[in-house]
Order: C-alpha cells, then structure tokens, then sequence
C-alpha cells in the first residue's frame, strides 16, 4: 500500500518535472513550429544561474540569509533564460521560420556552442547547488515521507501553468498570440505586430526553461550536458500532448510521468525508460496528432 | 486616398497582376469585377500588404505603404475581409471581435457592428470555428469593422453564403456607403449589388483592367463580355 502511494507520488512528482521542461517548449513549438533543439540549454542557463547566485551568496551574504538565494534565482533564472531566447530569436530563429529542418539543425548548434559556453566558464564536471534548508527533509505521514523538494516543484509547476493559463486566458497579450498561434497572416493583417509576438513568445518559453533548470538543481547536480538528458524528455511530453495545446502537455506530462515511474516500479530504471517509449510509439500510432487534436480550418 | 500605380505582383515566379493602375477617392465604393483567376484577391492581398509587388508603388493618404507591413496598414486604418473569412477558430466570437481592436484606432468594441449583426453578441461565447459559414462571414466583416476603419477591402464577401444573410450583408455595405466616411474597394460577381453600392467599376482580366466606368456609364453587356468564360 504504501508503495503504492510513493510510487505513485514519485510519478507525479516527475510529471510535474517533465510539465516545468515542457511547458516552455510546448508553447514555442506550438507558436512557430520551431524545432527548438536549443530548449535545453535554455534549462542549464537556469540552473547554473542558480548555481551563480548560490555561489555569490556564499561568499558575500551572511549565513541566515543563505535559503534566500534560492527564491531570488528562480525571477533571475526566468529573466535571463528569456534573455537568452529573445537574442536567439532574434538573430537566428526569426530568419528560419519557414525551414524547419535548417532550424532543427542550427538550434542544435546553438545548444553545442551554449554547453561549450557553460564548460569554459564553470568547467566541465558537474556542480553541486546546495538546496535551501527549509526544503531539506520531508512531509511525514505515517511511515511514508513526501521529500519537501519534490512537493515544492510539484506547486511551482502548478503555479507556473496557472500563470501561462492566465496569461494566455485573460489577458489582451495573450489573446494575441493565440491568435498569431492559430492565423499569422490574418493577425498580422489586423493590425497585430507577429514580429514583436514572436519575440515575447519565445522569451515566454524560454523563461520557463530557466525556471525549470532552477528547479532541477534541487535534485542533483548540474553540468553542461543536463541539457540534453530533458530535451528528448520534452519533446516526447509535447508530441504527446499535441502540438501547440497546453492541456495536451499538462496531460502528456502527468501520463508519461506516472507510467515512467510505474513501469520503473515494475522493472528497472533501465526497462521503465524503454517500456515508457514503446508505449509512446503504440500511443501515436493509435493517435498520431496526441491527446489534443489541432483541428483548424486552414491549411498549413 | 488610395492610388495604384503600375502595380506588378504575384507569387514566386508567375505575374498574376501586370501594371494596374487603380484610384479610389475618400467615400468612394470601387467595385472589381473578373472571372476567378484573373488577380482579384491577389489584388487585394497586395494591397493590404500580404503580397510584396514586384514593380509599382500604393500610396495612401498620401504616404508611400509599398514597403509597409499589413500590421502598419492596418494601423493606417486599412480593414481587410478576405476570401474564406479567416476567422480565429479556436477563440470566442467576443475575442475576434477584440482582435479587431487591434489596429489601435479605438479602444472598445462599436456598439454598431452589433446593430448590423445581432448573432454576434448572442454568440459572444461560442468559438468562431463552431459558427456556420454565414455567421463566419458576418463576424469577419464585424471584426473588421470594430476598429472604425478608413478603408475597407472586402474579397467577395457573400461567396456561398445563403441568400438571406446575402441580403443582410449588402444591406450593411449599403450603410456604411451611407453613414460612414469609410472607402471601400469591394470584390464581387453580382453585377446588380455592384451598380447598387458602388461609384466606380473595374472589370479585370488576365492580371490587367480591362474595363473601367463611373457606374452611371456601365454598359452591362460590355461587362459579361468579359465576366463569361
């Protein structure tokens, strides 16, 4: 029973990771059809700004206001992650619209030059970031401990999806891209300006990644290469989701988080990763769009 | 207001519009006429900026727009109802409508377009790809209209409609013709809605104006002439 109820909470505990990773490149992807291969470093600027801050609260603040690096990185992550991104989007990604296999190829090149970046200026091997000590130990109920760390990003993902879903929702801005998201040339026409959407909506998802790699510095250590090791994560939980809805990836998040863990239960870490992808394969067979379906009336 | 000149456009390598030259003066409703290939929309397109032209010049109150953005030209005050309607499927009528704000001239919706279209405030909450054609077609031109636009283009703005909503539509260009300062460049196939609204006829054909009269002068078998196959 209690095995259960941990494995079960383990599962949702990596669906929440896996919506942080994916949100940001659910919403680019879906925006521009942008094979952003670079989303996964835009998750280690994240966590080695938190490793920045952590460092230099180490050394200049005194030690009871140590915990307090970790809420500063989290604004500071987004910030320049979405810096990031619209300095990629800007110089690069804005002229590939319309070629997606060459944007596949030279965001991936992006991502190479950023990790090479990150070994020069912090070194190759993997860092250590030292988790605030309100979230060290866990919620005990009964014999079963919920680790806070895992309960913290569990809410940050929620928050995170309640504020995309507000934004996108209820406000004008965000109307705009769903608009630019579903007809750019009858946006544009409108009087709506695609480029400077384009712009804030990559430094939207590329915001989010930030966030998502200060999260992850919770679980372990970080390196150049963390990167790479979610990118696949994410697109798997954005094919899966369908492309371009927010819903489908909260879904597909959750799905393949809770079957991953379940399968890993089963079997091995090794066999779960591989039971997870033969059922992706079954599932898009079966549902080749993802759980949410795009049906729009124009023709791409 | 609007003056075309020797205007050269199309798509990658064909020429779809050779040297139209075109004047449309404020409150003017210019009708263009033409068989279905001969550059109609591209004509539009072109003008609301979606197309570059190859060669000639579009000014607008006298500005030069040929470089400009279809954002800019909205801005301008230039409306745009295409061909297919074009409306957003996935957001609510009342976020179309919105959209159409856009432009900047205004900040809320006029309370006119739900004169001309009551459907749309009853609809206000349903998604605009779940709305027949008709009801399509009457939010597009209503999205158009919100944002108090100085010149309006409409790509045959009854094509498959049921008739009724035929009727309702010709009534509305009829009264913004009437009431408002808006001009207008409307692309149609009924010749007798045209003489009713309009103040100036091109027929084109084979990327060129083939025929060009102020609607008192119309000749209209000079017109099917060139509108029959």
């Amino acid at each position: 029973m209690t095995e259960m109820i941990l494995t079960l909470f383990n599962g949702i505990s990596l669906g929440s990771i896996l919506l942080l990773i994916a949100l940001g490149l659910a919403i680019t992807f879906g925006l521009m059809n942008v094979i952003n291969m670079a989303h996964g470093e835009l998750i280690m600027v994240g966590a080695y700004i938190t490793y920045l801050v952590q460092n230099i609260f180490m050394q200049y603040a005194p030690e009871k206001y140590f915990d307090l690096y970790f809420i500063l990185s989290i604004p500071l992550a987004l910030i320049v992650a979405a810096g990031v991104g619209v300095l990629l989007e800007v110089s690069l990604i804005r002229h590939l619209y319309k070629r997606p296999l060459d944007s596949l190829l030279a965001t991936w090149g992006v991502g190479l030059i950023l990790q090479q970046l990150a070994r020069t200026i912090f070194g190759a091997p993997n860092v250590g970031v030292q988790s605030p000590s309100f979230l060290n130990g866990g919620l005990e109920l009964g014999s079963i401990t919920f680790p806070y760390s895992r309960i913290f990003i569990l809410l940050l993902s929620l928050i995170c999806l309640a504020c995309i879903f507000y934004y996108f929702y209820r406000t004008a801005s965000g109307r705009r891209v769903r608009a630019v998201m579903q007809n750019r040339q009858m946006a544009e026409c409108l009087g709506v300006s695609t480029r400077k959407v384009d712009m804030l909506t990559f430094a939207i998802g590329s915001g989010l990644a930030g966030v998502a790699g200060c999260a992850l510095t919770l679980l372990g250590a970080i390196g150049p290469t963390i990167g790479t090791s979610y990118i696949i994560d994410a697109f798997m939980v954005v094919v899966v989701g369908g492309v371009g809805a927010l819903f489908g990836a909260v879904a597909g998040a959750f799905g393949i988080g809770i079957f991953n863990t379940i399968f890993e239960f089963l079997t091995n870490a090794t066999l779960g990763k591989v039971l997870i992808f033969i059922l992706i394969i079954a599932f898009l067979q079966w549902r080749p769009s993802g759980i949410v379906i795009n049906r729009s009336r124009s023709l791409d | 207001m609007l003056s075309i000149q020797d205007l050269e456009a199309g798509y990658e390598d064909s020429m779809v519009i050779r040297s139209i030259n075109m004047n449309v003066e404020e409150n003017q409703v210019i009708c263009v006429m033409g068989r279905n290939g001969v550059g109609k929309t591209t004509l539009l397109k072109t003008i609301i900026g979606l197309i570059q032209p190859k060669n000639g010049k579009i000014q607008y109150k006298s500005g030069d727009i040929t470089k400009d953005r279809p954002s800019q030209r909205a801005r301008n005050g230039s409306g745009y109802v295409p061909q297919g309607r074009e409306i957003f499927p996935k957001l609510t009528v009342l976020e179309n409508l919105q959209l159409g704000l856009e432009a900047g001239n205004v900040k809320t919706i006029n309370e006119q377009v739900y004169e001309y279209f009551p459907i749309l405030k009853d609809f206000a909450k349903r998604n605009g790809g779940d709305l027949s054609g008709g009801q399509q077609q009457q939010l597009a031109i209503a999205r158009a209209l919100v944002s108090n636009p100085s010149f309006l283009l409409l790509d045959e703005p009854t094509e498959g409609i049921q008739p009724n909503i035929v009727e309702e539509i010709q009534a509305v260009i009829m009264d913004i013709k009437q009431s408002s300062q808006t001009s207008m460049i409307l692309v149609e196939q009924n010749l007798d809605f045209v003489k009713n609204v309009a103040d100036h006829l091109y027929v084109i054909d084979h990327g060129s104006i083939v025929y060009s009269s102020p609607i008192a002068n119309v000749e209209d078998e000079e017109v099917y002439r060139y509108l029959t196959v």
